[in-house]
């Protein structure tokens, strides 16, 4: 053992070596005195390597050797500042001598950052559970209007998936695979004590984009149950606490200024024909080899449209925040304000945002009342603009003009469209299933939100004054939103033509509206003890929570579009009442557990099953404390850690009272009525219910390990987990005959999540001029159903899924036992001796389960910071490993017939669709799932901080970054990166070109 | 000290539990909704609830869901309009595996139809019958929330105690024609009857033919009495079933019986027969010109029994009437029924028009032929991804007798479940199967009558048979040219033996395009393999495991 840690000291030892003499060559200046040192560590007497050791107020220094020892010439009446990480920092008055022993005092901050665990907080060191704390100020940033654009890649089993490239655009953030099927995926957000809303705001694509990502100080995600158990019925996809910057006691005012100005381009198109390509493809594909004749032909204009161009743009976007923080006597204060105008790439795509958030965190009576008051206040309008456009930019004839002008194509009609190019029948009429004019999607409807939101919570820790290790703590909050919006199109315009179910040219008008209030009240007790060699942390509280949400939409065609059409509100509630509590208790500091409960109750199950109790128990043990590691110098820490826990389910889509026998009435004018004599009557339709419904349960086993070296200058960890959904809450076929729908949510089922996942940061290089820190986390999950239907029953092939675009009612997946979710259910293409597919020749045994998923079992995260004297080169990347895409794009444009289907217009077509020279569309071939596997580099940052701005006092740092610069695939379509896999035209993700300035006043 | 310590936490504990505990109430919440009621708040002594119940056992067979446009789906996992309504999946379980209609769409399902390779997945196998369920478990619902003692707890009037008898027997028509579908498409099922436990988890036991057989044949004659007599056109019951409607699928039922039994009684024929009598003796009168029973105004003929209705502003569907005359043209002869829209799918092999052009020697004069497209000019399907080839069956029109063209987005008009002309061939076909209380002479005079009419208004005669024309292949053939597009020929052909058989083939019946015989199974279809899963105690048809 000896020996082993002997030649791991000396390897160690020559990697410091290395790193000397490759990074830093100093050069040494004549006239001054020679001074030699060691520099050991203050408790070990271990001599420390690669110190640095720096004269105050110069660039002139070095680093310790392979034995600690350092050589220097300095002036004789310097100061020797001697720094490592992980240790307090030295400074050491030269004072003539010539010989310095230095001990450094272990710093361990690393250990003794206080993380956020839910109603409470715990030493980083005194963690049981897979928990992962971020410092958003410590990430590689690209253009970030939420927390999920700054989170995306970076944690271990938290994969986020944007939804495209869209301003505001929302992403899917899934934890540790997922643990329902029908139910919601998302993890819980809870900002500053306050558990979000967990549905959507109706007019803004991302719900988190309120939060300016500006404001938050930490992010937190509970993973395992035994640290999200204490969050009960809706802990079962994580927890992800967000923790909002404060003010702190007695600090100075500071003001800083932070914003950036970009610009967003394309950075990928679809290979399409171009005009000229489609005018031959046209000539050769539809002319009749016999005859000779192209019936087809007479259709294509003589334009050279390229209707990719017309629709996309290049965006400019701003971005500017504001904040003063300081102390007024006792009272902490936090102030700031952001403005965001983020213009996307697809024309009329646009998302702005004011943003505000106070902060006040005074304390009273001598400090044993302490006071936390959060307000937040955002307003966002969004303009969606219409996403159809990209799709009708691949298929729109290139051969036909933008505009439409009589003359040029027989076929134009300029009473019709708006004067837009649209395709006329023979019959003078417009072609209701024809391409509507890409361009025109754009400019002729108008898709636009206003969103209000806000969150304010007063927050009351209580130390009882002579009983000082028992608090007491109120939480009151809300959490609310306000939103509008509406669609119109213009009448005449070519959509009211052939979108929706009027098609005759009237405008379309289909405003809504949504209000949302999240009530809070959350009390509970802490007490805290140590007593010898036991350290005692007990908290039990009690929590009530009200979710109240009122909405309405409609949907006219009239053509006096923007006319007000009275609002009728469908409000709809529900409470949660959670009773829990949490022990932690630690033997000698090194053998620690965890205990929770909670006990919640939702009034959306009927009574007697209203209540579910969820439990975890987390155990720890510090090995590193042990006396066989305490002497071991290159290992700083090592933890192991076991959890189990279970959590629920209760957010099932389709409202809040599916227990209740109840009836629904159609209303009137509704298009749903019936006849008796010359009446037509309304309708009342009798509801399905469930009576028996209650929790999903999910159950999780994690071990993990935490482990650091060198004082924590490399740390990692590795956790191993197991989730099994059990009492799935799930949309299955129920009996015909027994309840008025035909599917109906049941608790049946069971589904398994298992993985792996791996944490690795380090600082490879630390000296006084350059830095580098690196992070790295890697995980894998697979995702296996165990049981859809009730046990013994045979022949049910699954429940379809994954709607695809094309046909009607096409799915693309089958949710099926022994297949992970997603899994895609097709043909067995068979291929000819070219390697190209034949058209419907496929595999014997019809469609089967393939093991391919659009969830990527592998994703793995990279980011590195580096610092030169004052610049720094930042970036950040993601990749994701054996996931594979259903092409649905292709699918849709492999059939050259579709070119012309007889309907009186023509599509465009890809090169690959030409390749492969599919007669039919062939919806169902797996020649269309494709490996989407991909490494993406997110942003790359070049700056320089700047210690006197323009010889002022102020700090500043001015960086450009390049955002989403490359992306490595063999992915056939557009962007491998699909959230779910269906690839089907999304919103390319913009290269971005930020300049951005950061200035503290 | 201490003491003061412990209490001060016990009270603050208490005072938490004390001020919060009265907020577990908060569970038991009730809907806030104005359109979300429960039965207590529903139901009243008003007659209005009622008839909108009803009214929505009705619009189930017009729409999938209870908004416009089949929004609010009834059943879920189907597209509303296509999958999840009622008379477009009967329309394409009934007439896509014939001669009537091939399909060019790839959709889910549909090409299983002509090739006959259709299983227990096929999705318009599962979302009709989950439709015909949901009618039934709606029905039924309807007349558990009605029963007499509960009407006189909710002190309901005495006439209006009448109205919802009258109701009531409507609702165990609704449920049993539903019922009729089950067993001519399925064969075997569940039987939910008045007592079932809706809304438990209680399986309904298997049913056989024989048992869904009894159970529509005893309700029907037990609900009668209450239903409204026949009113011949249109008037103030229209829209409600009456006592016609009733005899209507009686007769279809017994005429079917023997297949759907396995039988060969001649008795079947007898009520057949009796029930054709019932509802020809009501006065019903045959629509003086053909083309006049397909337009939006044709809930004013005399010849209509039982309408479907549909209406292009208060009853809207992308399924029913909708995609009858959508489905069967193309941008270029939608103008020819001013269809709502021009989707280009199902057309007729050749062998169906061969029913005019080859066994008809008048079929010029036939205007029943007038309504088979020749415009394409390409009767051989000779490539289905084609829809220029076959030919459509522009049978349904979006205009009124007078040619007026209806503009809204949505087809309007009435599709006849139950016309008389479909009562004559019955009889006449029971009469020829051995059916006692029908006379060969009278049948001829019915089946003359049609064909009269099929020449026009004018009282012309070129197209009548002789007595020794009259015989069973001739009907099949006859109901092919009368009732074709209306969503029976299937249950005609399996009745005829013809379905599967390879003596009676089409293009591409069974997947070749010259047509082959295929395995006798596929006379009826599987039980959904969704319902397979559910219940444990179903039985699945032959063949289909």
């Amino acid at each position: 053992m000896k020996n082993l840690n002997a030649i791991s000291a000396l390897t160690l030892r020559r990697l410091g070596m290395m790193l000397v003499s490759l990074l830093f060559v100093m050069s040494m200046t004549a006239q001054n005195i020679s001074v030699k040192g060691v520099v050991k560590d203050a408790a070990t007497g271990e001599t420390i390597i690669g110190a640095n050791v720096v004269v105050q107020g110069t660039t002139t220094g070095t680093i310790t050797d392979a034995n600690g020892n350092f050589t220097l010439t300095i002036p004789a009446n310097a100061k020797l500042s001697v720094s490592y990480i992980g240790y307090q920092t030295v400074e050491v008055p030269v004072e003539g001598k010539s010989h310095f022993v230095i001990n450094l005092k272990q710093s361990a901050v690393a250990l003794n950052e206080v993380v956020a665990i839910g109603y409470g907080t715990v030493k980083k060191s005194d963690l049981t559970g897979s928990v992962t704390a971020i410092n958003t100020d410590k990430l590689a940033k690209g253009l970030a209007t939420s927390m999920t654009d700054l989170l995306a890649g970076q944690i271990a089993g938290v994969n986020i998936t944007t939804g495209g490239g869209a301003p505001g655009s929302s992403a899917t953030i899934l934890v540790r695979g997922g643990s329902s099927i029908y139910a919601s995926n998302d993890p819980l957000f809870v900002v500053d004590g306050v558990p979000l809303t967990p549905e959507g705001v109706n007019g803004e694509a991302n719900p988190l984009s309120f939060i300016n990502p500006q404001d938050i100080q930490t992010v937190t995600v509970l993973k395992d149950a035994s640290a999200t158990a204490i969050y009960g019925s809706r802990a079962s996809n994580g927890v992800i606490l967000i923790t909002t910057k404060k003010g702190k006691l007695g600090q100075k005012i500071a003001i800083s200024y932070d914003g950036n100005t970009s610009v967003s381009t394309n950075s990928k198109l679809m290979d399409l024909l171009t005009a000229d390509q489609y005018r031959s493809f046209i000539d050769t594909y539809w002319t009749n080899p016999t005859t000779g004749m192209n019936t087809e032909a007479g259709l294509m204009g003589t334009a050279n449209t390229n209707w990719q161009k017309e629709i996309y743009q290049t965006a400019i976007s701003q971005d500017h925040n504001l904040s003063v923080s300081g102390s007024v006597g006792k009272l902490p204060y936090r102030v700031s304000v952001g403005y965001t105008d983020q213009e996307g790439i697809l024309k009329t795509t646009n998302f702005k945002r004011t943003t505000a958030a106070v902060n006040l965190s005074p304390t009273f009576l001598d400090e044993d009342l302490k006071m936390n008051v959060n307000l937040t206040g955002a307003y966002i309008t969004n303009s969606f603009g219409e996403t159809g456009a990209i799709g009708a930019a691949y298929s729109m004839d290139p051969t036909q003009p933008v505009y439409a002008t009589n003359g040029i194509n027989s076929a134009i009609n300029e009473n019709y469209g708006n004067g837009y190019f649209m395709w006329m029948g023979s019959n003078g009429q417009p072609v209701s299933l024809a391409t509507a004019n890409p361009l025109s999607v754009l400019t002729q409807e108008q898709n636009d939100s206003w969103v209000y939101q806000s969150t304010g919570s007063m927050q009351l820790d209580y130390r009882v004054h002579w009983l000082p290790d028992l608090h007491a703590n109120l939480n009151l909050a809300y959490d609310l939103s306000n939103s509008n919006g509406s669609k119109t199109i213009a009448a005449n315009s070519p959509m009211s033509y052939i979108w929706g179910s009027d098609k005759t040219g009237s405008a379309e008008y289909a405003p809504y509206y949504q209000a949302k209030t999240n009530t809070l009240l959350d009390f509970y007790l802490n007490y805290k003890k140590t007593l010898g060699v036991n350290a005692l942390d007990i908290m039990g509280g009690y929590s009530w929570q009200k979710y109240f949400d009122t909405s309405w939409s409609s949907a006219t065609y009239a053509t006096n579009a923007g006319q007000d059409v009275p609002r009728v509100d469908y409000p709809e509630e529900y409470y949660l009442l959670s009773f829990y509590g949490r022990l932690n208790y630690a033997l000698m500091d090194k053998y620690l557990l965890t205990a929770t409960i909670r006990n919640d109750g939702t009034s959306r199950f009927a009574p007697g099953n209203q209540w579910g109790l969820f439990p975890s128990l987390a155990l720890a043990w510090k090995m590193k404390d042990e006396s066989f590691l305490k002497n071991v110098n290159w290992l700083s820490d090592l933890k192991l850690r076991l959890g189990y826990g279970q959590t629920g389910q209760q957010d099932i889509p389709g409202g809040y009272y599916q227990y209740l026998p109840g009836f629904t009435t159609s209303g009137a004018n509704n298009g749903a009525a019936y006849e008796f004599g010359s009446t037509w009557y309304q309708l009342i339709r009798p509801n399905y219910y469930n009576t028996t419904l209650k929790w999903e349960t999910c159950t999780t086993y994690n071990v993990g390990l935490d482990f650091g070296f060198l004082n924590q200058r490399f740390t990692g960890s590795i956790d191993a987990y197991k989730r099994v959904t059990t009492n799935l809450l799930n949309s299955i076929p129920v009996a015909a005959g027994t309840n008025f729908t035909n599917n109906l949510i049941s608790n049946i089922g069971s589904l398994e999540n298992k993985g792996l996942e791996l944490t690795l940061g380090g600082r490879p290089v630390v000296s006084r001029d350059f830095t580098w820190d690196v992070n790295f986390n890697a995980s894998y999950n697979y995702n296996d159903v165990i049981q859809l239907t009730r046990a013994g029953t045979v022949n049910y092939p699954g429940i379809p899924a994954g709607a695809i675009s094309g046909g009607t009612g096409n799915n693309i997946e089958l949710i099926a036992v022994g297949h992970p979710l997603g899994a895609y259910y097709v043909y067995h293409q068979l291929y000819d001796s070219k390697g190209m597919p034949i058209e419907g020749a496929y595999g014997n045994g019809g469609l089967y389960i393939s093991k391919h998923t659009g969830t990527p079992p592998v994703t793995m995260g990279f980011s590195s910071k580096m610092n030169y004297k004052n610049w720094f080169f930042n970036f950040a990347m993601h990749a994701d490993i054996g996931n594979y895409n259903y092409n649905n794009t292709a699918a849709g444009q492999d059939g050259l017939v579709y070119s012309y289907i007889s309907l009186g217009y023509l599509s465009n077509t890809t090169h690959s669709a030409v390749a492969t020279g599919f007669n039919t569309i062939q919806y169902f071939s797996d020649y269309f799932i494709q490996n989407a596997s991909f490494l993406r580099m997110d942003n790359m940052t070049l700056g320089y901080n700047f210690n006197n701005f323009f010889n002022s006092k102020l700090k500043a740092s001015l960086y450009g970054t390049v955002q989403n610069p490359f992306v490595i695939t063999k992915y056939k379509g557009l962007d491998p990166e699909v959230n779910g896999g269906i690839d089907n035209n999304v919103y390319p993700r913009p290269r971005i070109f930020i300049l951005g300035l950061r200035v503290n006043f | 000290m201490k003491r003061i310590k412990y209490l001060t936490i016990i009270s603050a504990v208490a005072l938490a539990m004390f001020s919060l505990s009265s907020c577990t109430n908060d569970l038991n919440v009730t809907p806030l909704a104005t359109n979300i009621s429960t039965a207590a708040t529903t139901f009243n002594n008003t007659a209005t609830p009622y008839i909108e119940y009803l009214a929505k056992i009705y619009a189930g067979f017009s729409t999938g869901g209870i908004q416009g446009e089949d929004n609010q789906v009834d059943i879920s996992g189907y597209d509303g309009g296509s999958q999840a309504g009622y008379l477009r999946p009967l329309w394409n379980l009934e007439e896509l595996p014939t001669d009537e209609a091939m399909c060019c769409w790839n959709d889910p399902g549909v090409p299983d139809f002509h090739s006959f390779t259709w299983t227990s997945s096929n999705v318009y196998v599962e979302a009709f019958y989950a439709r015909l369920y949901y009618q039934i478990t709606i029905a039924t619902a309807f007349l558990q929330q009605t029963t007499d003692a509960q009407l006189a707890a909710r002190k309901c009037s005495t006439s209006l105690i009448d109205s919802i008898h009258t109701f009531r027997a409507e609702a165990r028509f609704l449920r049993a024609l539903s019922y009729d579908n089950v067993l001519d498409l399925y064969r075997s099922g569940v039987l939910v009857t008045d007592a079932s436990p809706i809304g438990s988890s209680t399986l309904p036991p298997y049913a056989t033919a024989q048992q869904i057989f009894s159970y529509i044949t005893t309700e029907l004659n037990a609900c009668q009495a209450n239903l409204l007599l026949p009113a011949v056109g249109y008037g103030p019951t229209y829209g409600h079933a009456n006592q016609a409607a009733a005899w209507s699928l009686l007769a279809r039922v017994y005429l079917n019986a023997n297949t759907y039994l396995g039988t060969s009684s001649t008795q079947y024929y007898d009520s057949c027969l009796t029930n054709c009598n019932k509802v020809i003796a009501a006065g019903y009168q045959l629509e003086p010109t053909y083309q006049n029973l397909f337009v939006t105004d044709n809930y004013k003929s005399k010849e209509m029994i039982f309408p479907n209705i549909y209406d292009g502003t208060n009853l809207t569907t992308w399924g029913g009437l909708m995609f009858l005359e959508c489905a069967m043209v193309d941008g270029k002869n939608q103008a020819v029924i001013n269809a709502p829209g021009a989707w280009g799918g199902d057309r007729a092999v050749q062998e169906f028009v061969g029913r005019f052009t080859n066994e008809e020697t008048n079929y010029k004069l036939d205007q029943r032929y007038s309504m088979v497209y020749q415009g394409f000019n390409h009767p051989s399907i000779d490539d289905n991804t084609q829809y220029e080839q076959g030919t459509p069956l522009l049978k349904y029109a979006n205009y009124s007798s007078t040619g007026v063209k209806n503009t809204a987005s949505f087809a309007t008009g009435a599709f006849p479940l139950f016309r008389l002309g479909d009562i004559y061939l019955m009889y006449a076909e029971a009469v020829l199967r051995g059916g006692t209380g029908g006379t060969q002479a009278q049948a001829l005079i019915y089946i003359n009558a049609l064909r009269d009419r099929a020449e026009g208004s004018s009282g012309f005669t070129d197209l009548e048979i002789t007595s020794g024309q009259l015989k069973l292949p001739f009907i099949l053939e006859e109901r092919a040219r009368e009732m074709f597009s209306e969503a029976t020929r299937r249950t005609d052909l399996v009745r005829f033996g013809d379905l599967t058989s390879s003596s009676y083939v089409w293009q591409w019946k069974g997947g070749i395009k010259n047509g082959q015989g295929i395995d006798s199974h596929y006379n009826i279809y599987p039980l959904p393999a969704t319902d397979m899963g559910a219940n444990p105690n179903l039985k699945q048809n032959p063949g289909y495991n």
